[in-house]
Parts: C-alpha cells; structure tokens; sequence
C-alpha cells in the first residue's frame, strides 16, 4: 500500500467555528459571528498550540484549516496564524495546507492572499448547484458564485482544489445531483466530496423532516444516486477513494486518509480531535468550556481515550474499510481470531456477493461495499464487539 | 372441632363472575384479616394472577364463623385453580371438598367454565349452592341466570341467594347457607390416617408445604407417613392451618383440612391427588381419583443473547421450584444455539410461564412453536413419543403419527355460532354434540386435536364471539393422523427450531403464510435472505428478503471517529438482538411469524 501522509510527522487540523450565518443541516460545532472571526481568537489557538511544544519540534506534513468558516479569517490573519503555529512546529515545506473556503469569501485579493500565505490546497464548500436544493441547506452563494469561486480559484494558480456536494437533500432529484457533479467534473479540480446527507437530530433540518414538512429520499433511491456519481465521476478520471471522496491522480486529502488510515493528528480549537501518542481526545464543543481548557494547559485531558494494540487494530479495520486501499488481512485475521472465525468462511460471502475485493493481502471495499460499509463492519466485527474489548 | 361443626367447601366460578370478591367478603365477615389487609384482594397471591384475573395457585383459609344458631363452625375456604388447564388439580381440591358456592355473573349468566367445574363439583358428589352474583349490576337478570343454571347445567337452582359481594349484599345469607345446607364432613377419626394433598408449593423457608384433607384418622406432628401411590417415607416437620396467617397445630383429624411440611425440597417429589398414611398401620386403599399429570404441550425456550443462558436456567429452575406441572430439559437445536424443551399442562400455563421469565426475570427469549406430544408408531411396532418435531424419526421409519385430541366444551350466545363453527371445521374439530341449552345459549362440544388448539385458539374463540364464548377443554386419548413435517429454509439451511407437524391438508396453506409472515419479520440486510416452507424434499413456497442497498456514515474525520465508532456499536448490539443463522440475522419476531399465521388465515 502506498503511504499516503509520513508516520512520522503528525497533521495538525484548525477549527475555525465562525460562521457569518448558521446552515440548517450541519451539526458541526459552529457559533454565528456576523462580525467575522473575534479578536484573540487565533491567541488562544496559539496557546493551545504551545501545549504541543517540544524540542525538537513537532513534525508537521499537513494542515487543514477547518469550520465553521475558516476563510472568515482573511488572508492576513490567516498568515499571522500560520507563521505563529510555524513557531511550534516544524510546518515542512512540502506541507499540504488545506483552507475550506465558502464561495462568497472567495475572490482573487483573498486568493492570492491564502497562497502568499502558505495555503496550497481549498476546498469549496458548493453543496449543490440546484437552486431549490441550496434553499433546502440554507445556502446564501447562489449556483453562479460557487462556480466562478471554483474557476477564479483555478486561475489564481491553485493546483489543488476541492468542492463538497450533498447527495440526499430533500427535494434534490436524481438529475439535479448528476447535473451537479457533471458541471464541476468540467472545472479544473482535483478532488471532489460527495456527502449524502446525514440528518443529524436537532438541527433545523432534521426539524423540518421530522415534521413532515421535508422528505428525505429512500434508501433505495439514494443508492441509485450514489451510483449514478460513482459512474461519472469514473468516466471522468476521478477514483473513488474514500466512500464519499473521488481526486484525480495526486488529489487525494492527504490530512483526511490521517483519519481513516490512523495517523497522528493535533487538533486546535473548540470540538478538535486529537489523535497523539496513543492517545484520543476531543476539544470541549463550546468556546468557553474550551478556553478554560487552554488556560489550564495538560495535554492530554484525562478523560483522554487510552488506544490499546486491539482498539488502534479495529479502528484500522473500520476506518481502513472507508478508503480504496482497504484494510491489512493480518488486521482481520487477528480481529476474527477474537470469535474464533476463520477469515476464508467470513470473507467469502462478502466476495461472492461483491461488496469486497481482496488484493496485495488487502481486502478492499467496492462500490457496493461503501454503501453498505456499516453492515459489512457490524458483520466483520467479533460478536462480542465491543463489550469483549480488552480494557485499557 | 367435632365433625358436625366443619364446612369444607370451594367457590366454583367463571373467570371475572366475582369469586375473589365474595371469598374477600367471606373472609371479612369471619374477622379473619384486618380491613387494612383487605386492600389486597387476599387470595390471589400474585400480581400476574390479578392482573389476569385468575388465581393459579389453590389455598386453604380455615375460618370461624359463629352461626345464627349460636354454635361456632370451622369453615374451611378452599381455593381451586380458575383456569382450563388445571382441571386436574380442581378436581382434586373440589374432592377436598363436601360442598360449593357456584358463582354466577347476574348479567354474564353461565358459562362454559362454570358448567365444567359443576360437573366436576357434581362428579364429586358435592352439595352445591348457587349463588347469583353481581345483581346490583342494570343489566343483572337474576331470575334468567336461575333459569339458566337450570337449564344449562340441569341443577336444582331454587334456593339460589341473590348477592353483590362488591356491595355485600347476600353475604349472611351465604354464610348461613352453609351451615344450614352444606353437610359436615363424614370420616373415622380412629381408623387409619388417609389425607388427600389436593396442592403444594415450594416455600424457600420451609421447603414443599402440602396442602390436605384428612379423610380418616389423624396426623401428627413428628409422626412419620407414607405416600400410598409415590412410596416415599418422610417425618411429619410441620402441620398447622391459615388463617390466614400460618398457625401451628399438633393434631389434624379427619374432616380437618390444613398443612403439611415433610421436609421435601423438590416439589416434584409431591403428587397432587396422592394420599398419605402412616406406614405402620396403613390405609387400606388411597383416595380414588389419583392420576399423574404428564405436560400436554411443548415448546423450545431459547435465550436470543447466548449469553443469558445461565440466567434462563436459573430463571426455570425458580420457577419449577413452585410448579409441580412445569417441566423443562435442555435442547440444543442448530439455529438457536443452547435452550431447553419445556413442557406445560397447557397453552395458558405456557404463556403465563413465558410471561413470568420476560417480566420477572428480564429475559429476552425466542420460543419456538409450542406442539403437543405426539405418539409415533414405527415400523418395528414400537410407539415412541415425540416432543419435538425435528426429532420425528425418518419418514420410512414410521408407521403412523398420533396425536392427542381434546373434548373441547363451549358455551356461546346463539347469534355467534355460525362463526365458531367455522372455527371449529378450520382446526379439524369433530361435533359430537350441538344443543340449545336455553333459546340463546347453545352448548358446543367437539373432538378437537389438542394441537389446533394450542395457539391462538382461546383468542379467535372470544374475538368470533365477541367475548360471549366461554370455553373449557380436557384432553382425552390419542388418535391417528395425517401428519407430516413442515419445514422451514432459511437460504436453503433448514432451521430445526422452525420445523413443525401439521396436517397434511394445511401444510400448503401453512407453509406459505409462514413464508410470507417471514419476510415482512426479516430485516433487508447484507445478504438476501431466501425463505422457504419445505414437506421432505418438495418446496411450497419462496419468499426473498433482498439485501439492504445503503447504510453508510457519509462523513468522518477527526471528531466523527468517536461518532462512528458509537454508531457501529449500536448497530452491533442491534444485531446481537438476533440469532445468526449461516450468514443473515433473524430477529425474534420472525420465529413468532409461527404462532401468528393461525389467527391471519381464519
């Protein structure tokens, strides 16, 4: 298997929670800010940091600044918090530098702004380029500005470029999506995500569906979907390397196959994980609770996951299982051997009814297989899983 | 007490006529317990029993009531069990008895139950008072209910006492009439001790306490006596009456009843009907009537977490500690993993039994189809009984199956006899008697194979009848069929624990509603799921489960990790829920698909 980040160095992930207003259908931890990024907040970011330092300094390979709305922070602030956290760690670099960028904050000042600043890679948030769709999420950037954001970004000299998709919105017809992924497979970007909707309880959309007042499509018709986009992003040149990921040759993430394929990562910031030295912990979700976080330095938190030899095994099977490249046999043979099952009976359904493949000892999700990855966990998985798991 | 001074009787009703009630006031009346402890309706000890209105465990209440004749008299109350399973163990606490209260709703009038613990009252030669209960009701009609007692069940009802034990009307006249018009007890106090255990529990104290009727001589306390049928010999550890309260005596003499506590730790060893003498100067026969009750129906418990194995056979060996007619082996059957084979008296013994391990023990269980016991004669002339179907010997092996019938008593207002009868044609009954016991009442009987009435039998019968039918049943003898073996597939695996006999004629109509019910039971997983109903090697029908097409986290990175892992886990225990069979889950639903398809197809 190729070796997509260096074990050696650690990706170090930003949250940014701001956001100039709040979407409907995200449940990641973001406070509305219509005054743009508070004052001081990149100070505590830095104090955070702080709490990582070591002699020599960490290795850092990848960054990626996320939200929330990162791009809320301007091109030069962005700089100033850059060179800050180049004083903790060593930022190599060949350092993959990663900014989600809305559409509306996109133009060729903030563009040129972000590269002279050290960021290599954007990633823009299009969603949809269906108008009832982008109402449906709460999206302000009509269709037109996301795509112009894309094409200027192109030409101001960003090689790397992302946009996300949702699949699954109420009121999104098959067509409207393949539309969708049609019109941006023509834009000079390299990486494209493609999330079906996950209804998370409590937000407003979930509200709205809940009440009946919105219909989700059926699971039948969002596999259809999934397909659908699956065949023309393959037509295109995309692979599909991650369930909901696709990149031209050299576009994958190489901060986010960190988190599937178990590397070590620091997270800043309210609601940041962090997985470090054997460690798992995540940020307090709320500014305050996680300023006093900072303030009282130790890192780790004690409440910090320890990760046994077994645990850092399963996550490499289940999180392995999310990227093209799969997981090691040695890694399910082991996790088998806890039940007492033998990987040849275990496996040769799955293959025989192609959600898998099993390639250079590796056994390798399909298409099939991604979107019914959870059944294919819950049916690799010990029995006993997870009560049986080793304590710590 | 001198003999000319007890009253031992029984209160004979239909479920809900009102005999906790009128026990309660009869109680009250003899001061045996306090108003506080009157909350409680006093005779049913069990929350199940109340709440399904049914007392399943017989006890004896010995009273002193002075009569209007200035003597004092010992009435001995003795409960029987009010459900058509038990009608073994009513007989034998009516034979405790010289006389009964028959109990009848003013505005129900009788019915089938009432008429089958007559008879049995009858056949143990008991003087029987009826009493119309209910009558402060607006729809009471107590003179129709005289009539119909007459009627229906063909007893001399004049001196029937109208009464409302909820509003204690009519209680002294009862009281009264049972001094007046039930006979004392008849026995030799001098000749050789023969007492009658008409019921036993366990106690966790004291170990069996029997409950009996001493019919000649006398017991008592450290005396050792044997049990005429069973042989074993104990020594007297405890004797005494309730008053409800335990009272400790030293003498039980005939006509007396009360209890006794041997020292014996396994309830099993006691037989309900069984006598006990002295062993040195021994009665010269038992008490006629004694039969050992064997279970009539059978059903595969099964834990769905193995795991709880352990705690389901500790949850069956409390509950058989108390309940001499419950039985239960272990089983193993392929698809089910570790269970036990558990034997009832009855369908309504089994669902309470069920019922009591989901609730009381917090058990989550898979039963299998409950069958009864077959008899299978093979081609060497052997007769083999079959509990389980998936042990039916080979097809070429057998001669002939048999099966157990009932004599199944019904008692139905006019207008909803067309709706049993069609019940009774589908469940291969056989009229052996159609009579209108009064111009709206008509009086069904029919042979019916025990089997068809084992599940969802009770239920049609009182949703047909719109809960006007009252039933009553007794099993009697064993009768050839044509029976085979239905089969159940499960992606061509064939699941043991599904297996079950039926006649032939419903085999096709059988095999495929359980097919269909199954497949709406089955979840869309992983793997498409093949349901099929197979006789030997012929297949009646297929049902396909298709496989899931989408269930995935769309999202995660850092903080989804946790997220995932949670949702995983939940998903996992989901499945823990079901049984594996080969690659699929089956959830516990779809073996009850077996049990559900009677009651679709009428």
């Amino acid at each position: 298997m190729k070796a997509w980040f260096d074990a050696a160095a650690v990706g170090l992930y930003v949250h940014v929670p701001f956001c100039a207003s709040l979407c409907g259908y995200c449940d990641f931890f973001r406070v509305e800010s219509p005054g743009g990024v508070p004052v001081g907040f990149e100070a505590l970011l830095v104090e955070e940091a702080a709490l990582f330092g070591e002699t020599p300094p960490l290795q850092v390979d990848t960054v990626f600044f996320g939200g929330g709305t990162p791009s809320l922070l301007g091109p030069d602030r962005l700089g100033r918090l850059l060179a800050e956290l180049g004083r903790v760690f060593e930022i190599r670099p060949s350092a993959e530098i990663t900014l989600e960028a809305n559409p509306e904050t996109v133009n060729e000042a903030s563009l040129a702004g972000w590269r002279q600043a050290g960021v290599t890679r954007l990633s823009i948030g299009v969603q949809s380029l269906t108008p009832g769709v982008l109402a449906a999420l709460e999206r302000r950037a009509p269709a037109a500005t996301a795509l112009a954001a894309v094409e200027l970004a192109a030409r101001s000299g960003f090689k790397h470029l992302s946009a996300d998709v949702m699949s699954g919105v109420p009121g999104q017809g098959g067509g409207d999506l393949e539309d969708t992924v049609e019109r941006l497979a023509e834009l000079p970007l390299d990486h494209l995500s493609v999330y079906s909707l996950d209804l998370h309880p409590k937000t407003p959309l979930w509200e709205a569906v809940a009440a009946g007042n919105l219909t989700l499509p059926g699971d039948d018709e969002a596999a259809d979907q999934f397909l659908a986009v699956h065949g023309i992003l393959q037509q295109r040149g995309f692979e599909h390397y991650e369930v909901s990921n696709y990149a031209r040759p050299g576009g994958r993430s190489r901060h986010n196959l960190r988190y599937w394929q178990g590397g070590q990562t620091v997270g800043l910031g309210p609601s940041a994980w962090s997985r470090f030295k054997g460690r798992l912990w995540g940020n307090p979700r709320s500014l305050d609770a996680w300023t006093r976080r900072v303030r009282e330095g130790g890192t780790p938190p004690g409440d910090a996951e320890r990760l046994t030899p077994e645990r850092e095994r399963e996550d490499r099977v289940i999180f392995g299982l999310r990227v093209s490249d799969g997981a090691g046999l040695q890694d399910l043979i082991d996790l088998f051997a806890v039940d007492q099952r033998e990987a040849d009976v275990v496996l040769k359904p799955l293959l025989a009814h192609g959600y898998a493949v099993v390639e250079d000892s590796r056994l390798k999700l399909t298409v099939q297989g991604f979107l019914m990855s959870n059944e294919v966990l819950t049916y690799l998985l010990p029995r006993s899983w997870p009560r049986a798991r080793p304590e710590a | 007490m001198e003999l000319s001074r007890i009253r031992n009787f029984s209160i004979i009703a239909h479920i809900d006529h009102g005999k906790t009630t009128l026990s309660d006031r009869i109680l009250e009346a003899t001061h045996a317990v306090s108003d506080r402890e009157m909350m409680a309706q006093f005779l049913d000890g069990m929350d199940l029993e109340r709440e399904r209105g049914i007392t399943i465990k017989a006890h004896a209440v010995s009273l002193h009531y002075t009569a209007k004749d200035g003597h004092e008299y010992l009435f001995n109350l003795i409960d029987t069990p009010g459900h058509v399973d038990f009608n073994y163990e009513v007989s034998r606490a009516l034979a405790s008895c010289d006389g009964a209260l028959l109990v009848v709703d003013a505005s129900q009038g009788v019915e089938a139950q009432t008429l089958a613990n007559a008879y049995l009252a009858v056949d143990e030669d008991l003087e029987i008072i009826p009493v119309i209960n209910k009558i402060d009701l607006p729809s009471a009609q107590p003179e129709h209910v005289v009539h119909e007692i007459e009627e229906v069940i063909g007893l001399d009802a004049s001196g029937a006492i109208f009464a409302s034990a909820k509003e204690r009307i009519g209680i002294s006249e009862i009281l009264e009439a049972i001094v007046e018009r039930l006979p004392a007890p008849t026995g030799d106090r001098d000749a050789p001790l023969k007492a009658m255990i008409f019921d036993s529990w366990y106690d966790s104290y004291r170990g069996v306490v029997m409950l009996v009727r001493v019919i000649d001589g006398r017991i008592s306390l450290k005396e050792k006596v044997r049990f005429m049928n069973q042989g074993s010999e104990h020594d007297v550890e405890n004797l005494g009456i309730f008053t409800p309260k335990p009272l400790q005596v030293k003498t039980l003499e005939a006509g007396e009843v009360g209890f006794v506590i041997l020292g014996i730790k396994d309830v099993h060893e006691v037989s309900i009907g069984d006598t006990l003498t002295h062993p040195g100067r021994p009665a010269a026969e038992a008490f006629p009537g004694f039969k050992q009750i064997k279970p009539m129906v059978f059903a595969g418990l099964y834990p769905v977490d193995a795991s709880d194995y352990p705690d389901l056979r500790d949850a069956l060996e409390k509950l058989r500690l108390n309940d001499s007619s419950f039985v239960f082996e272990p089983e193993t059957s392929e698809a089910l993993g570790f269970g036990f084979r558990c034997g009832f008296l009855g369908f309504l013994h089994m669902e309470i039994i069920q019922e009591r391990l989901e609730r009381e023990f917090n058990l989550d269980l898979i039963s299998t189809a409950p069958n009864v016991r077959y008899q299978v004669l093979n081609k060497k002339g052997d007769v083999v009984d079959v509990e389980n179907p998936s042990k039916l010997p080979p097809l070429m092996e057998i001669e002939e199956i048999r099966e157990p019938y009932a004599a199944v008593t019904v008692l139905t207002r006019a207008e909803y006899v067309g709706n049993l009868l069609k019940l009774f044609e589908e469940r291969r009954g056989t009229q052996t008697q159609f009579h209108y016991a009064s111009k709206d009442t008509v009086l069904l009987k029919y042979d019916v194979p025990l089997n068809e009435i084992i599940v969802d039998f009770y239920d049609r019968l009182k949703t047909l009848s719109r809960g006007y039918a009252s039933m009553d049943y007794q099993v009697e003898g064993y009768r050839a069929g044509d029976l085979v073996k239905l089969d159940i597939l499960v992606n061509t695996k064939q699941v043991d624990a599904l297996s079950f006999i039926v006649h032939r004629s419903q085999a096709d109509p059988k095999g495929r509603a359980i097919a269909t019910k199954m497949k709406e039971a089955i979840p869309r997983q992983l793997f498409e799921v093949v349901i099929q109903a197979a006789l030997g090697a012929k297949i009646i029908c297929r049902t396909v489960v298709k496989p899931l097409r989408k269930n995935v986290i769309a999202k995660c990175y850092g903080g989804d990790i946790s997220r995932k892992r949670k949702l995983l886990e939940k998903q996992k225990e989901g499945k823990k829920r079901m049984k594996q069979v080969g690659e699929v889950q089956i959830p516990q639903e779809a073996f009850l698909s077996i049990l559900r398809i009677q009651g679709d197809q009428d």
